[in-house]
């Protein structure tokens, strides 16, 4: 900068400094800075926080999975051989894809759905101890094999059945709400091996559970 | 009179010990880092064929598929893809050991690890006796459109399959195979993994 373009620079803002309140100047500061951010996406439409409405029969994406939750019942007897209830199940039957190119294994493939609103929900697979439905996690059985689903291939749908088990002294329920997480597919900070990893409820609605027909 | 003492060899120690931390360092720089600097030592076989592993010989028996399988005495798993199931014994050497991890890989060039003797993908392979040919079994569930041109990786360990060998079987899938697998009505009857005796021996 040359020094006439320095006096001018400097006469132009002891100009500005006469004719500016203190708070006027910060006020057009910030203003400016406000418009400058609108550039880098300051100004775009704020994300709404929160899941996003899930509907019965109605296909969501959920990372790595595409997820139709079709219907929820409840029952006392699974018709398995050497499965002894410990109370009623409460079942969410669904459709799962795995839309990735990695496979999804048991735990998260367990973690995909959580039921909220229910209470003396069985916490594991085994054991006694009850509490809220959001901390109990889910058997996922092939409803056309009754096989435990603890691999999911890439490209494969899958019928399956979320399964939990619910104290026979509650009340049965009518109706809960599903909530179904996404999962991010990345490098680990620990030991670097990439796997799902950060689950983040994205859908989550209110299903009605009806009885579900049992064979006598 | 006492004589001076000597801090000479205390020097050269200090001197080799700085010496031996540059060389390290610059050891440490020059030596690859990069994930295919630790990778497995890949060995390919074909059906029929031979691959000699560090633990062991690898012998691919026979590969088949279906919609849907059995173990001996086990549930029919039915997939909404195929069952692709791989059979092969493994002779282990010096001690006894196994192979733990298996891993698809697939026509798009994906990598689909399994592993665990249970399941809907699953590898039994328990080396108990050394020198003494074990018959092994993999089972892999997988998406149709994946499988012609796809082979099968096996290895040791489940956890880490790095530095060690690796058998790279290929698969010799074609799509004829997929379109007679996928018509199957029947399930395909697993055989049953263990101990061989030398009569069974291949």
């Amino acid at each position: 900068m040359t020094g006439a373009e320095d006096n001018r620079l400097r006469r132009w803002v002891l100009r500005l400094s006469r004719t500016l309140t203190l708070r006027q100047a910060l006020s057009a500061v910030a203003a400016l800075v406000v418009l400058a951010s609108g550039l880098f996406g300051g100004l775009a439409t704020a994300r709404t926080s929160g899941p996003t409405e899930l509907v019965a029969g109605e296909q969501v994406h959920a990372e790595p999975f595409d997820v139709t939750v079709e219907r929820a019942r409840w029952l006392t007897d699974l018709g398995l051989e050497g499965e002894t209830p410990r109370g009623r199940y409460i079942s969410v039957v669904a459709t799962i894809k795995n839309t990735s190119d990695h496979p999804v294994y048991r735990s998260e493939i367990r973690d995909t759905m959580r039921l909220h609103g229910l209470d003396g929900v069985f916490r594991r697979e085994s054991g006694k101890e009850t509490g809220p439905s959001e901390a109990a996690t889910p058997r996922v059985l092939v409803v056309a094999d009754a096989s435990e689903l603890a691999s999911a291939a890439p490209g494969l749908e899958y019928e399956v059945v979320f399964l939990w088990e619910q104290a026979e002294y509650m009340p049965v329920p009518e109706d809960a709400t599903v909530a179904v997480a996404a999962r991010t597919w990345r490098q680990s900070t620990l030991d670097d091996q990439y796997l799902w990893f950060d689950p983040t409820v994205t859908h989550a609605g209110s299903i009605a559970i009806e009885k579900a027909k049992e064979e006598s | 009179m006492r004589a001076p003492t000597v801090r000479r060899p205390q020097a050269t120690a200090g001197v080799l010990v700085v010496l031996a931390l540059v060389l390290g360092q610059w050891l440490h720089q020059q030596l690859p880092e990069r994930a295919d600097a630790s990778r497995p030592f890949e060995e390919p076989v074909a059906v029929g064929g031979t691959a000699s592993l560090r633990s062991g010989d690898v012998e691919v028996l026979s590969v088949d598929g279906a919609p849907s399988v059995a173990r001996k005495n086990g549930p029919v798993l039915l997939s909404p893809g195929l069952f692709v199931a791989v059979e092969f014994t493994f002779t282990p050497r010096g001690e006894s050991s196994s192979l733990r991890y298996g891993e698809l890989r697939d026509n798009s060039g994906r990598v689909l690890p399994f592993f665990g003797s249970s399941g809907r993908s699953s590898i039994d392979c328990v080396g108990r006796l050394v020198d003494r040919p074990t018959r092994c079994l993999a089972v892999v569930e997988a998406d149709p459109a994946s499988l012609a041109g796809a082979g099968l990786a096996v290895a040791p360990s489940d956890i880490d399959e790095r530095w060690d060998s690796m058998a790279v079987v290929d698969l010799g899938i074609d799509a004829d195979d997929v379109t007679e697998w996928s018509a199957r009505k029947q399930f395909l009857d697993l055989p049953q993994a263990g101990v061989m005796t030398r009569t069974e021996a291949p």
